[in-house]
């Protein structure tokens, strides 16, 4: 073990806490009920059902629209907001107490107001998805609005008057390593919140089905759900997000 | 004070408050066409402020303040700033940086047009070859020449440089004077220099403008002719300028109250 690195080790260490988890819920698993806690195998077999049976794969892409379409939304209005607080200080004391009110109302309530709106269909899951995750984005882009570099402003005030020049060639570039961690925080947010959106609101995705599994008893299915969706998340967080957050923060670090 | 055909920069009887403290109550002087002014005094006395005047990023509470005889408000366009720090965006190579200046002034031509002046300018400044760098892989001499070439490729009839090689190395801060020296014979700009550096203001300038301690205002001009490269240690002259403004400079950056020595 000597000749390992500190960082080989580390993932060693964390393989065998998962390998350590899953033997004991396979145990576990031997003497419950399948209900209760079914068996991993089964589960495995379920999670592929979703990528092997075309009806199963469509919630999937379905779950997968939502959140990426009530990310899209959010990220558009949640920074124009920002970009309105921070430019027009009329706006900014109302602008502040909306991001602070969306910020305190619960995910469910969202989604049963959605319904209400929207009725049950994929305009009621993004609605509700979306109205979630608003405030990250309004309150993390005014932060880094508010960080921006002073000398970069000031260099940029000495060549133009024009306010859209200066914003789309300095400050919108300067926004952009802040605008991807606001998006990754915020997808994460959004798996969790579509979850209970689909459940309540939705007619498909992964909350239908889980709704669909919950009435018929069939917990596999809902445990395949779930490992389906810390896999999405893991997955793009490790191969999307983070490789692009180190390619941004790079390039747009301090020179 | 008259008004004189040569003069491109006029402040009379300027006055500025800033946080409630007087920063100038009665500033005035001139600058020609094509001179190299060097503004000197201790530090927080207000030098950076009178080039923010002059650029119109600050207004002046009472006073006139006029830039090729007109308000700083119409004028803005025909001068360009090189900050203490290069204040390039990390994002854009050094070409790119030096087109940013031309892309926010809105100067109105092809892209190609823009990256031939860039280029140009570059080359001015001696940096043909690392125009595909990015900011992080320059040195701190290389990033002020960079933004000295963004100030030039704009073509500014004024060049207003707030205390640009301060943040150097002591040789590459002489190789960097050395080499404004030549742009500005060469292009005939108008520099108006900012330090606190009595031998960089020596080496540099036409005339150094002296000033006090807040509420500011012009102690003494001082005219030099001295050719250049100057070298302070072989010019009897320049030396004793030296040993002047080292003296009053010692008494202006004294504490309040303190005797002299």
């Amino acid at each position: 073990m000597r000749s390992l690195s500190l960082s080989t080790r580390r993932k060693l260490a964390a393989n065998l806490f998962v390998a350590v988890m899953l033997a004991a819920w396979a145990i576990a698993a031997l003497r419950l009920p399948g209900y209760v806690l079914p068996d991993p195998l089964v589960v495995v077999r379920q999670a592929l059902a979703f990528f092997t049976d075309a009806k199963l794969a469509g919630h999937v892409v379905a779950s997968i629209w939502h959140v990426v379409a009530a990310l899209a939304l959010a990220f558009f209005f949640g920074t124009a907001l920002a970009v309105t607080s921070h430019y027009l200080r009329v706006t900014r004391i109302l602008i502040g107490r909306a991001a602070a009110f969306l910020n305190s109302f619960s995910s469910i309530g969202w989604a049963l107001l959605a319904i209400l709106w929207f009725g049950l269909n994929d305009q009621a899951v993004i609605f509700a998805i979306g109205v979630v995750i608003l405030p990250i984005f309004m309150i993390n882009m005014q932060a880094a609005l508010e960080r921006r570099d002073a000398e970069l402003i000031e260099m940029t005030a000495s060549f133009t008057r024009s306010w859209p020049r200066g914003f789309i060639s300095v400050v919108l570039p300067s926004l952009y390593p802040f605008m991807l961690a606001t998006t990754r925080l915020a997808f994460g947010v959004a798996w969790k919140v579509a979850l209970t959106a689909e459940l309540f609101g939705g007619n498909s995705g992964f909350g239908f089905v889980v709704n669909i599994a919950r009435q018929d008893i069939d917990t596999p299915r809902i445990f395949a759900v779930i490992a389906i969706m810390i896999a999405i998340s893991f997955l793009a967080d490790r191969f999307m997000f983070a490789p692009l957050q180190r390619v941004l923060t790079r390039h747009y670090a301090d020179a | 004070m008259t008004a004189d055909q040569d003069e491109i920069i006029r402040f009379e009887r300027v006055q500025l408050r800033l946080g409630g403290e007087a920063i100038f109550e009665d500033l005035s002087f001139a600058v020609r066409r094509g001179e190299f002014l060097c503004i000197l005094g201790p530090s927080g006395c207000g030098k950076s402020t009178s080039l923010r005047l002059i650029g119109d990023l600050l207004r002046a509470d009472a006073g006139t303040i006029t830039v090729e005889g007109r308000d700083p408000r119409e004028t803005w366009q025909h001068l360009a700033f090189v900050f203490q720090s290069p204040r390039l965006a990390p994002w854009r190579t050094a070409l790119d940086n030096v087109m940013l200046g031309m892309e926010l002034r809105g100067v109105d031509v092809d892209r190609a047009w823009m990256q031939a002046q860039a280029a140009r300018a570059l080359e001015l400044v001696g940096l043909a070859q690392d125009s595909g760098k990015f900011p992080r892989m320059l040195s701190g001499g290389e990033k002020q020449r960079v933004a000295l070439a963004r100030a030039l490729a704009v073509e500014p009839q004024i060049i207003l440089m707030d205390e640009p090689f301060s943040a150097l190395d002591p040789n590459t801060r002489q190789r960097m004077r050395a080499e404004l020296i030549a742009i500005w014979q060469q292009t005939g700009k108008t520099i108006v220099f900012v330090t606190h550096d009595v031998d960089e203001a020596l080496m540099l300038a036409d005339r150094i403008l002296l000033l006090s301690k807040k509420p500011t205002r012009v102690i003494e001009q001082i005219a030099l002719g001295a050719p250049r490269p100057r070298t302070l240690a072989n010019d009897a002259e320049l030396a004793r300028r030296r040993d002047e403004l080292m003296a009053l400079f010692a008494k202006l950056e004294q504490p309040a109250g303190q005797p002299d020595a």
